[in-house]
């Protein structure tokens, strides 16, 4: 069964991810490899394992920003609806105002209740439209500034739960808040579709707030409506309610569903004239369309889009497929035997270093990861200096991938093009970390992420410069830090950098 | 010829170009950043003579798509100038194109190519393909094999790659190429074109005049130091015993103060003129000159050895009646500590046999004049101090001409553990101290006929130092 992800465990675990980012990588390993050898059944989901992960993580801090988030939204969650619900009806009270001498008048209540929500609506769906096709796979905001009210907001109740717990811990947590950012591809798509579908919830209850009102007024007081215009005749107004009334004509039909041509004829008011001349019926015929006219044009619209959102969220947090960078860090991490070998090395140091292959483990290999190996490109130019062996060796180490092929790939235009790659294979780029990333290189990066499914992890796999009769060498800080600043503006979170040699 | 002569400096982004048109034009202020891509825009470092442009570098940004740009210029199908025209017509508005096109454009304009590379590392595919670019523009170029790491291993790929694409190349290193260097290379650039000779020769004409101006005019500044700061002397009207007492150590702390600021204004002037303006910060990170005129540090590594130092009192006539230990030590004895035997000390120090002949016993400096007492200062006798003065100045003047203008982090280190001198000075010949203490000796006599004659034949022995040093 696939572990129940809520936002809250999302945003924990990017969190928690961001947090390990920081720390000493052989504590990590350690904490996390303990962390997986000692679970009693191994889930065989990627998913259930790290929701495990979050909830063990969970145990030991005091305030995780995941619960502001939740905090934060189970507050909307009320004050959404009801706040729908109140100006709702008080729009309705303002727009049914009859004081016994001017009828209401139907065309400033269609007008406010169905023609405007009707304009919205067309505006949502044209962003959500237009987002989709400018911004591919990336998340439609149809609500940018309530998403951002959302993320300040969680982030003051988070900053306020740091203040409770005072001190040291919070000045190590602070940190961690900058991070939560919206463009998280992980957990940014949930919560957008949760702002979205508060945004329903709120239209959903206006709609019905509206309804509600009408009808209490309609059934306490005397209510008349009436229509003016100088430009319309009365057949033209009467086009129009048949017009709109066409979901429901077949049901209700002609003086009943809608005002019949009497009744619209009747219903005029002429200032001047006053509302003398009228026949009450006449007046009340416009009672049904109006009701059934907002409940189809207002609240069966946003009704939809709430069970929509909702689907699409639960959806989302079925499908998590985690195999982005910092998750399969994490998974390394966890499924990668420790091996201590004490005094082998020349210095004497006793060291500790990954062997994922080398010892067999019980484990089954990578639950829910898309296959466990990788296709390694190798620019050509270095066939005479590398040995095969010895790479594949060394990458299978380091990325904790069998390696399934080696290209061997020119730079240049064929030298992609001439690529035979399955969309779904990880992908391992070999890079000499001491060349500087020019543009050439990361148009090389783009391109091959485009022939790849989005979520499927593509590693560079950088190496410092060997002395002569050597291959690997760890990295100068400098490449380092070029080469990590660089592929973050790639904005690709299924992009990571791995080093040749450990640091 | 009117047409300035200009120099596109080019090259695959970080190997150093900025640090070589700054250290070739001199320039400190020329952005070098260890993140590739610093550089977005051409810049050009003009060489002037009497305000008249004659020769321009020009720095660029990094080639970014060497290997689609050599594709593309391929399949192009042009030459020359054309294709160079043809290449920026077409790639001006993408912003993947920017620095290609940027770098393109001076090239294009008719300047000769300097093609930098960090020969420390590996030919590799996109390095080829700049070179196959550059050799299609048909301009003059020649490469410059600039080295950030020892590594020689790949030089011969290098040298190799280069006689099939340039007309000349040279090794320059952009962090320690000396004035020498900086003359081989424009040496080297005036034959590698028929046409530029003429341009390139009155430039190295220039430049080896200025250098011969800028070397007597530094050993000026330090002659003029030492007159200055060996001569000094601060003097001070009391009332009485009490008060000079009292104030004594306060002028002691001015005194010194003084000499310091007297030095560190030669040093800036120096600076200046070897066209520095970053360099002090960077001094002042490590290394001896960063440490006080008067500390421990600087009295133990600098001036002469004892022996030395003995037979110098004797012809400058300085001294006599003090202790070599006092001599040697300078402030290591607490000099400027508050107290009584620091007092003790700094009176000997400072002038101490001035005042004793104008006092009598009194050994704090303080003379009785009519109607109230004065408190003098200095000057100082302590023919160390004029060494050390020296020492401090030489190794300025060092540290600055080899301090490639490239060049941008910390400065020079001295330590010794065994009580070595480090500095210049101890190792000066017999007859270039004698020069010394003979203007020491003039400058205590203050005979100024005598003094000017002494103070030209120092100055004449240090701009022959300093020859030597910018040779090294
Ligand atoms: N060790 C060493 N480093 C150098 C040398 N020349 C340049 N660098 C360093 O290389 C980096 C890039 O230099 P820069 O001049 O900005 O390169 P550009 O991108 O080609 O203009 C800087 O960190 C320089 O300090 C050199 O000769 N030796
Ligand atoms: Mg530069």
């Amino acid at each position: 069964m696939k572990a129940p992800w809520t936002i809250r465990d999302l945003v924990d675990f990017d969190y928690f991810l961001y947090r390990d980012e920081e720390a000493d990588g052989e504590e990590l390993r350690q904490r996390d490899r303990a962390f997986y050898t000692g679970l009693e059944d191994l889930p065989d989901e990627r998913s259930t394992l790290f929701h495990r992960w979050v909830r063990f993580r969970g145990e030991a801090e005091d305030a995780t920003p995941g619960e502001a988030f939740a905090e934060c939204f189970s507050i909307l969650k009320i004050a959404f609806p009801l706040a729908g619900c109140l100006s709702g009806a008080a729009l309705a009270i303002g727009l049914l105002h009859y004081r016994g001498t001017v009828a209401v008048n139907v065309s400033s209540y269609v007008g406010v209740l169905v023609v405007l929500q009707l304009l919205l609506l067309l505006a949502l769906l044209a962003t959500l439209l237009y987002r989709r096709r400018t911004l591919g796979s990336g998340i439609p905001t149809a609500y940018p500034l309530l998403s951002r009210a959302v993320f300040r907001g969680s982030a003051r109740i988070w900053r306020g739960s740091l203040r409770k717990l005072g001190g040291s811990q919070a000045g190590k947590l602070q940190s961690g808040l900058g991070e939560l950012r919206l463009k998280n591809a992980l957990y940014g798509r949930v919560i957008y579709q949760q702002v979205f579908q508060l945004a329903q919830a709120f239209g959903v209850l206006f709609n019905l707030g509206a309804l509600g009102m009408t009808l209490l007024r309609v059934t306490t007081g005397d209510l008349a409506f009436g229509w003016q215009s100088t430009v319309f005749s009365p057949e033209t107004v009467h086009r129009i309610g048949r017009s709109l009334a066409l979901p429901w004509r077949w049901l209700w039909g002609e003086g009943v569903g809608y005002p019949s041509l009497e009744q619209v004829a009747g219903s005029k008011m002429i200032l001047k004239e006053g509302m003398q001349d009228l026949a009450t019926s006449d007046l009340r015929s416009w009672l049904l369309f109006l009701c059934l006219c907002l409940a189809v044009y207002g609240f069966l619209p946003r009704l939809a889009l709430w069970i929509y959102a909702a689907c699409r969220q639960a959806r989302s947090l079925r499908c998590l497929s985690f195999t982005h960078a910092a998750g399969e860090r994490l998974y390394r991490r966890m499924t990668t035997p420790m091996l201590e070998s004490a005094g082998t090395s020349p210095d004497g140091d006793p060291h500790t270093f990954p062997l994922p292959d080398a010892s067999p483990t019980p484990h089954p290999p990578s639950p829910g990861s898309p296959g466990n190996s990788t296709l390694l490109l190798v620019p050509e130019e270095l066939a005479g200096e590398l040995e095969a062996d010895p790479l594949v060796r060394m990458v299978e180490q380091r990325i904790g991938r069998s390696v399934s092929r080696t290209c061997w790939y020119t730079a240049g235009r064929q030298g992609l093009e001439n690529l035979d790659m399955e969309p779904h294979e990880t992908v391992t780029l070999y890079q000499e970390a001491w060349q500087p990333p020019i543009r050439e290189t990361l148009t090389f990066i783009k391109q091959l992420r485009q022939r790849l499914a989005p979520e499927t992890a593509l590693v560079i796999l950088l190496n410092g410069r060997a002395r002569p009769g050597e291959s690997f060498a760890p990295l100068r800080d400098i490449d380092r830090s070029t080469w990590t600043q660089v592929t973050r503006q790639l904005a690709d979170p299924y992009l990571d950098i791995a080093e040749a040699v450990t640091p | 010829m009117s047409a300035v002569l200009k120099f596109a400096v080019v090259g695959h982004p970080n190997e150093g170009k900025s640090s070589v048109v700054s250290t070739l034009a001199e320039d400190d202020t020329v952005p070098v950043s260890a993140f590739p891509g610093e550089t977005v825009r051409c810049a050009s470092y003009p060489v002037k003579i009497d305000g008249e442009e004659i020769i321009d570098f020009i720095d660029t940004p990094g080639f970014q798509n060497p290997v689609q740009m050599k594709e593309w210029m391929q399949a192009h199908g042009e030459d020359g100038e054309a294709l160079m025209q043809a290449f920026i017509a077409a790639h001006k508005d993408q912003p993947d194109y920017h620095h290609d096109v940027e770098l393109l454009r001076p090239i294009a304009e008719g300047a000769g190519i300097i093609y930098i590379v960090d020969g420390s590392r590996p030919v590799r595919a996109p390095d080829r393909a700049e070179m196959e670019i550059l050799r299609d523009t048909g301009r003059t170029r020649m490469a410059i094999i600039n080295s950030k790491e020892a590594d020689a291993a790949h030089l011969d790929e290098w040298k190799l790659a280069f006689s099939q694409h340039f007309n000349a190349y040279r090794v320059f290193n952009a962090h320690h190429a000396s004035y020498r260097e900086r003359i081989d290379l424009l040496e080297s650039l005036k034959g590698v074109n028929p046409d530029w000779q003429p341009v390139m020769e009155r430039v190295i004409e220039t430049y080896k005049h200025d250098w011969q101006m800028r070397t007597e005019h530094a050993a000026d500044i330090l002659a003029e130091l030492l007159d200055k700061n060996m001569t000094c002397q601060q003097e001070k009207r009391v009332a009485s015993q009490r008060e000079a007492r009292e104030l004594q150590p306060k002028m002691l702390e001015a005194f010194r103060a003084k000499l310091s600021k007297n030095e560190r204004r030669a040093h800036r002037r120096i600076r200046k003129l070897f066209k520095h303006t970053l360099f002090k910060t960077a001094l002042d990170e490590a290394g001896i000159l960063q440490e006080d005129l008067f500390s421990k540090q600087t009295w133990h590594l600098l001036g002469l050895e004892r022996n030395q130092l003995v037979a110098a009192s004797a012809i400058a006539g300085a001294a006599s009646g003090l202790g070599m230990d006092a001599l040697m030590a300078g402030s290591s004895l607490g000099l400027w500590a508050a107290g009584g035997a620091a007092i003790g000390a700094a009176s000997a120090f400072f002038g101490g046999e001035r005042a004793a002949h104008s006092i009598g016993k009194s050994r704090f400096g303080i003379g009785r004049l009519l109607g109230g007492s004065k408190v003098q200062v200095g000057p100082v006798h302590n023919p160390q101090f004029y060494f050390i003065l020296l020492d401090r100045g030489l190794l300025y003047v060092d540290s600055i001409i080899h301090w490639a203008h490239g060049r941008r982090s910390e400065g020079v280190l001295l330590s010794s553990e065994s009580g070595e001198k480090k500095g210049y000075v101890s190792g000066f010949s017999e007859e270039a101290r004698r020069c010394c203490s003979q203007h020491m000796k003039a400058l205590r006599k203050g005979n100024r006929q005598e003094l000017e004659a002494r103070r030209a034949a120092v100055q004449a022995m240090l701009v022959e130092v300093i020859q030597a040093c910018s040779r090294r």
